[in-house]
């Protein structure tokens, strides 16, 4: 998988000269994980260690959670949905500006990981690579083959902004087209919809590795840790997974950008991305807000407009 | 589960359910809009409790979830009229929260007729009794809360 494109070649030599110029101190990008279709995080401090750079389609993880609060001068090589995510952090003022370089990297799209687990029935993935258009996955004495576009992450299938919008450079690269918006399924009805998010939260064990995965989630004490009061319970039960599933929706409405970091991260496959998509969807529909657009542009519920709708309003 | 009862349903009708609804009231409009309806002696059903709270915006989504884990079997937040809010802009605010959450649960296929918003003045005491009317009578007609209650 870790074939040296020229993406791969860009970043390398981008990371040397920010780092030799004095730029920046640290740079943050990825390298080859330990384990197939799973890159890791990299952080090289000086140009030596640059060639330990990588970039392929396994590249999902938001690098912009390494960024919050960091008093460091960092350069970070970013997708669309991290520039998105750097975004929403800069009106929250999470980060300092300057002393941030943002490389933005076209983006293909990043595979899901989890779906090709799925696929191969959770055997051990001994090796990935691909080929031309297509996965190859090797588990054991079994070869297994899909087209690439198939096994991606649905954020990356619904992404807006695979060139990214926000960044300081830009490295040349192919990026995939942006998605037209994502139609808003045939939605089933409520009871399927309540037996759908029972069966997601059933499997929720609170590990809180969406949480910590996630570059909006900084709070330094969560709700979710908080005993007094205690809001939700930290058991795995079906009330208190509900509840912890609810809480994190609401508190990232308006400002998650879909990266997708979240579904990736969890380790038991917990899928409420539609939960987290319709409360994007309604920002923009309702406050006429896109999450991770503008820096400038005030979060959706810091501020309001005389004229948002009632409709929800019990009126008598 | 075991329900209580309102002691008093066994004295009008007693097979009827008696839902209990936890009314959030801002303290400026519609808690004084509560009070006249009192004083009014205007009669409507007893199966709300009230919380007064400075302005609706100091009600947290998280309170809303929080009641309906623990048995209420309907959830209401009532605020000042939009441009009326003794605090400028919290029912303002609150409104976009509100709309938002109503949306959450909607999604996740929530019973949505259990979680009310509303605007009533501090003059509206006939229209406080007339929205605890049509509320508790939404509520009833759902039955007793059942999917985010708590059991463990």
């Amino acid at each position: 998988m870790n074939d040296v494109t020229s993406v791969v070649l860009q970043i390398r030599e981008t990371a040397r000269r920010l780092l030799d110029e004095g730029r920046v101190e640290l740079v943050l990008g990825f390298e080859a994980g330990p384990i197939a279709l799973r890159n890791a995080p990299c952080f090289v401090r000086n140009a030596g260690e640059a060639e330990r750079l990588t970039w392929d389609r396994s590249c999902g993880m938001n690098l912009a959670v390494f960024l919050n609060g960091n008093p460091r001068r960092i350069a970070v090589f970013a997708k669309g949905c991290d520039s998105r995510a750097i975004v929403n952090m800069l009106k929250e003022r999470r980060l300092a500006r300057e002393n941030l370089v943002i490389v933005g990297v076209p983006c293909r799209g990043m595979i899901d990981r989890g779906k090709v687990e799925r696929l191969v029935g959770g055997a051990e993935i001994d090796s990935a690579r691909i080929a031309g258009d297509t996965l190859v996955v090797v588990t054991g004495s079994r070869r297994w083959e899909w087209p690439v576009e198939e096994v991606l992450r649905q954020s990356c299938k619904s992404c807006a902004t695979p060139t990214p919008r926000y960044d300081d450079l830009l490295l040349e690269g192919e990026a995939r087209p942006p998605a037209a918006e994502e139609a808003a399924a045939p939605q089933p009805d409520r009871v399927e919809r309540w037996a759908r998010f029972q069966a997601e939260a059933a499997k929720c064990i609170r590990c809180y590795a969406c949480r910590n995965v996630c570059p909006l989630c900084y709070c330094r004490e969560c709700r979710a840790d908080q005993a007094g009061p205690r809001w939700i319970g930290t058991s795995p039960t079906p009330s208190d997974n509900a509840l912890w599933l609810l809480m994190r929706a609401m508190h990232q409405a308006g400002r998650c950008v879909d990266c997708g970091a979240c579904v990736e991260a969890c380790p038991v496959g917990v899928d409420v991305r539609h939960l987290f998509k319709r409360l994007e969807r309604e920002v923009r529909e309702r406050f006429g807000y896109v999450s991770g657009a503008d820096p400038n542009e005030k979060p959706p519920l810091a501020t309001f407009n005389m004229d948002d709708p009632e409709d929800f309003i019990t009126n008598v | 589960m075991s329900e209580i009862q309102n002691p008093k349903s066994k004295i009008q009708n007693p097979a009827a359910f008696q839902p209990k609804i936890l009314a959030f009231l801002c303290n400026w409009c519609s808690y004084a809009g509560a009070d006249l309806a009192g004083v009014s002696r205007l009669q409507y059903p007893p199966n709300v409790r009230v919380i007064r709270v400075p302005c609706s915006a100091r009600v947290d989504p998280m309170f809303i979830l929080a009641a309906l884990q623990r048995g209420a079997d309907g959830v209401l937040v009532s605020g000042c009229h939009p441009g009326d809010c003794h605090y400028l802009s919290g029912n303002l605010v609150a409104r976009r929260r509100f709309a938002l959450l109503k949306t959450l649960l909607e999604e996740a296929g929530f019973e949505t007729e259990r979680v009310h918003f509303s605007w009533v003045s501090a003059a509206e005491g006939g229209r406080f009794a007339e929205l605890i009317r049509e509320v508790t009578e939404k509520v009833r007609a759902m039955g007793p809360a059942q999917q985010l209650v708590k059991r463990l």
